[in-house]
């Protein structure tokens, strides 16, 4: 099952009336809304105001969602559009060229032709992020980090990184996911957060 | 690492989310796991951690933009919002049973209604012209109904496809005012700049 399948299972149940499921799409895809829109949009206060309308656009559309594209793709369209009417009404223009950007938005190439509106804070916390990653990684036990590499950044299966790490698959689940902890651990005080607090 | 410590604090369900994320359930788990990830609060959290772990191991970028409180926020803005409903398009998930009696039920009731309202107006008008007479006729169960008859069957025959009413409804929701269902998430308001300009 791909990461799209999931995102359309969860999109059918929005559909059957289910709105804790729509709340599971908001959380995986607010950081990337909000990368994107950080591109066209450089007050932080007003990127969060306009990605919460463009979810809330996406909710009300969800019913004609057919998932001839990606959820990911849809919502991308749905927050530059959303984008580029809150910089009208505000009485200024939004970068050119964002159709290219739209096509690859699949492949998490969300913007990189668009302007580079980063201020010194987020660069800082940019930064800040890297270093709390890196410091984790490197802690990791060599199977550990293997098998998280090849999962997260590589893309393999679990079948594939099994066959290559000559273990069972049971074992790279179980490492992957204790992987994951250690990191999530190292992040949390980076990202203002608390073992007992909720992300 | 203190692994017997860091097992001690887990949710059981928590390496099968993880196992989730990466689309490495059976169908049947995903979809126990999805229903359990819409009620437990716990569970969510940890959704969410793992998505930020895998953002920030692509893109710190990405990762450093995380707001804790934005999905708090946009859930009680949808709690606001009229609950979505959309027609289910494939049939796989409704049993073929129940399309097998739903469809003549469907077009009986439509066979009833033009009845109803076609051809009993025009079998009482004075005026009534012979070739839709005939269709009137051709389209009667018996033969000479008459326009009292006509309208109980009719009403007889909707009532038995009353189990469709949810269906229909959700159809009506949509049917107003949407010619282009696609076109939904681009179709503006006046003063909103339209794509491409």
């Amino acid at each position: 099952m791909s990461d799209r399948d999931i995102d359309q299972q969860l999109v059918e149940r929005v559909q059957r009336g289910d709105k804790a499921a729509f709340d599971l799409l908001v959380s995986k895809y607010q950081r990337k809304i909000f990368r994107l829109l950080s591109r066209l949009i450089r007050d932080a206060a007003e990127v969060e105001d306009v990605a919460q309308e463009a979810f809330i656009k996406a909710y009300r559309a969800l019913p004609n969602f057919r998932g001839d594209s990606a959820f990911y793709t849809w919502l991308y369209r749905i927050a530059i559009n959303t984008a580029k009417n809150h910089l009208v009404s505000q009485g200024r223009r939004a970068p050119t060229s964002t159709e290219t950007e739209i096509e690859d938005a699949e492949t998490f190439d969300d913007g990189e032709h668009l302007r580079d509106l980063n201020t010194p804070e987020a660069m800082l916390a940019s930064r800040q992020v890297a270093d709390a990653v890196n410091r984790a990684v490197e802690r990791l036990p060599e199977d550990l980090r293997t098998a998280v590499v090849l999962r997260e950044l590589e893309g393999l299966s679990y079948e594939e990184i099994a066959e290559t790490m000559n273990c069972p698959i049971g074992t790279v689940r179980s490492r992957i996911f204790r992987a994951r902890e250690a990191i999530a651990e190292e992040l949390r005080p980076v990202l203002s957060t608390t073992k007992d607090k909720r992300w | 690492m203190d692994k017997s410590a860091m097992s001690s604090n887990l949710h059981p369900e928590w390496e099968r989310l993880s196992s989730l994320v990466d689309g490495e359930l059976d169908a049947e788990g995903t979809d126990a796991l999805l229903t359990a990830l819409c009620r437990d609060s716990e569970l969510h959290g940890e959704w969410v951690t793992l998505h930020i772990v895998g953002d920030a191991l692509r893109s710190s970028e990405v990762a450093a933009l995380h707001a804790p409180d934005f999905c708090a926020r946009v859930s009680a803005a949808l709690a606001l919002e009229p609950t979505v409903l959309a027609p289910r398009a494939s049939p796989v998930r409704r049993s073929g049973t129940l399309r097998r009696y739903l469809a003549p039920g469907v077009a009986v009731a439509a066979s009833a209604a033009v009845i109803a309202f076609v051809a009993v107006p025009l079998l009482q008008s004075p005026t009534a012209v012979a070739p839709t007479q005939q269709v009137a006729v051709t389209a009667a169960p018996t033969s000479d109904p008459t326009p009292a008859e006509v309208s109980r069957r009719a009403a007889a025959t909707v009532a038995k496809a009353r189990s469709l009413d949810v269906y229909l409804a959700a159809h009506r929701e949509l049917a107003a005012g949407v010619a282009l269902p696609r076109a939904t998430p681009y179709l503006r308001t006046p003063g909103e700049v339209p794509e491409g300009r």
